[in-house]
């Protein structure tokens, strides 16, 4: 017989006795020659459930969880058979458990065969739906030493309940100083406040009813922009109201339009600027012209010369005016010429005022 | 590259097996960033179904070309290649799907997948070409006399654990 042919029968045949032996070892051992791991042991502060003191001692009870396949009985009816305070707690909508959608099977959050001090709770990836209990998850992952939140550092005591004293002892441990200041401030109920984002909550706290509702691309601005530095609730109450008590520094005109910024900007945005100009700007040559043909002193923009443009020169000025009977108030010209005609301030009005002047 | 002649550098078999398992690890670094992808999960899962596939595809297409009644398709030796690199990507797959967790059944079964390639890996490299052909060649090597043989333990005994996986963790509702 040639060895290829001899091994492959001789493998065949330790094959089938290798299954025939698996099988005795599966029913010998109840099943648990295929735990992936040892299950959670007894809790110092735990209580008999079910009859056992701990799952481990469900070690060789496999079926005592595990539903056979295609049953109608499921692993979370199984759970529920012996955790009688979760199942009444389902019932009660401000219970943790109660507050779940009930479409989640236990294993959805809950985890075994980790080992005898495992966690039985998964954190990360859990399906526990934070946010429908108003807060998020989003900046606590991690703690600030580095490794992964367990459900135990905000939740405790009967019911799995939050338990707020928890916020402050664990932010005490980075943050000393300023939970210090912060909580003498606010108090200790930090949930009042803030839902997990790390952020003013919009979602507990409207700034419309502040005197300063945040609107347009206000909205996007986050607390310390303008309160920076604010760590008592007066602090925080005095923020500026005016727009330079915050935009001063972008202010490109460097003051010279007043403080009035809504005149011509809108909190969208600083730039599509409308501003009516009283005098056309268009009169003369037909376009547009630079502000400083006008305006000589940006610092005061109320002032304005004719003189910029070639036709008007004092002397010539005063020698046509002189031909009309004007004499004062040369300096002035907007005063009859509203439209910056030339013959506009001629007739009645135009050398009535200047002659009751 | 070279087909594995005596002498020369890496054959190319292991070159591509080695560059494949390196892809793999850094894709399984990646998804283990927060830990271990457990066995039961959407990764381990997928990388145990994975590894053991590639290795039925190894043992059987290989075991199904090698008769000497067959003489196609393609020469025997390009079977080999393909047996080697698929025998050693799989089983590594299956070595991740593990989380180098190895208690009970799933112990016993890696610890016989180490078995299966390292007396492949021996046979392959050591035997066929350390050993020259002649008297001092053992005829019934002990390299193949495991390899052969505890190939179809493995497999009963994987399948013996797919069935226990599908029964534990079938209804896991």
């Amino acid at each position: 017989m040639r060895l290829t042919t001899a091994a492959t029968r001789w493998g065949v045949s330790l094959a089938v006795l290798t299954l025939v032996t698996a099988g005795a070892a599966w029913q010998l051992s109840s099943g648990s020659i295929f735990s992936p791991g040892p299950l959670k042991g007894p809790t110092p502060d735990g209580s008999p459930i079910g009859g056992v003191a701990s799952h481990a001692d469900l070690d060789r009870r496999c079926e005592a969880c595990h539903a056979p396949p295609f049953s109608h009985v499921t692993m979370s009816a199984r759970c529920l058979d012996c955790h009688e305070d979760i199942r009444a707690e389902l019932g009660d909508s401000g219970a943790l458990h109660g507050a779940l959608d009930g479409t989640q099977a236990c294993l959805g959050c809950h985890t075994e065969h980790a080992g005898r001090t495992a966690s039985l709770t998964r954190f990360e990836g859990s399906g526990v739906a934070h946010t429908r209990f108003g807060f998020s998850l989003v900046a606590h992952r991690r703690t600030a030493g580095g490794r992964a939140f367990v459900c135990t550092d905000c939740h405790g005591g009967r019911g799995f309940r939050f338990e707020a004293s928890r916020c402050v002892a664990c932010h005490r441990d980075y943050q000393a100083d300023f939970v210090e200041r912060h909580v003498r401030t606010w108090g200790a109920d930090c949930r009042a406040c803030h839902e997990g984002s790390d952020r003013f909550s919009a979602g507990r706290f409207s700034h419309d009813s502040t005197p300063f509702p945040l609107t347009a691309r206000h909205a996007q601005s986050k607390c310390g922009d303008c309160h920076a530095g604010s760590a008592t609730l007066a602090a925080f109450g005095f923020a500026p109201r005016d727009c330079v008590g915050c935009h001063r520094p972008d202010d490109p005109h460097h003051g010279a339009f007043g403080t009035d910024c809504s005149a011509c900007h809108t909190a969208d945005s600083w730039k599509n600027a409308r501003f009516d100009h009283t005098f056309p700007l268009s009169h003369g040559e037909g376009g547009r012209i630079p502000c400083r043909t006008c305006h000589e002193r940006p610092q005061n923009w109320k002032s304005y010369t004719c003189y910029g443009c070639h036709e008007h020169t004092p002397e010539r000025i005063q020698r046509k005016h002189a031909d009309e009977g004007v004499a004062r108030n040369l300096e002035d010209c907007v005063r009859c010429h509203a439209t910056g005609r030339e013959h506009e301030g001629e007739g009645h009005e135009g050398g009535r005022d200047h002659e009751d002047d | 590259m070279t087909d594995g002649i005596p002498g020369r550098a890496w054959p190319r078999e292991l070159l591509w097996a080695v560059l494949v398992i390196a892809v793999a690890t850094m894709a399984y670094g990646w998804a283990a960033r927060s830990g271990r992808p457990a066995p039961a999960g959407l990764v381990g899962h997928g990388l145990g179904v994975a590894g053991f596939l590639l290795m039925v595809v190894a043992e059987t297409a290989y075991t199904w070309r090698k008769r000497p009644t067959r003489t196609g398709p393609g020469p025997a030796v390009r079977w080999l290649e393909a047996h080697v690199f698929v025998g050693l990507v799989g089983p590594y797959l299956v070595l991740l799907h593990t989380a180098f967790r190895f208690r009970g059944l799933a112990g016993v079964l890696t610890l016989l997948m180490a078995v299966v390639v390292g007396s492949g890996v021996a046979g392959r490299y050591w035997y066929t070409t350390a050993l020259p052909v002649g008297p001092e060649r053992p005829r019934r090597a002990l390299w193949y006399v495991l390899h052969v043989p505890l190939s179809a333990v493995l497999f009963a005994l994987a399948a013996f654990h797919v069935v226990g996986v599908l029964y534990y963790a079938g209804n896991l509702r």
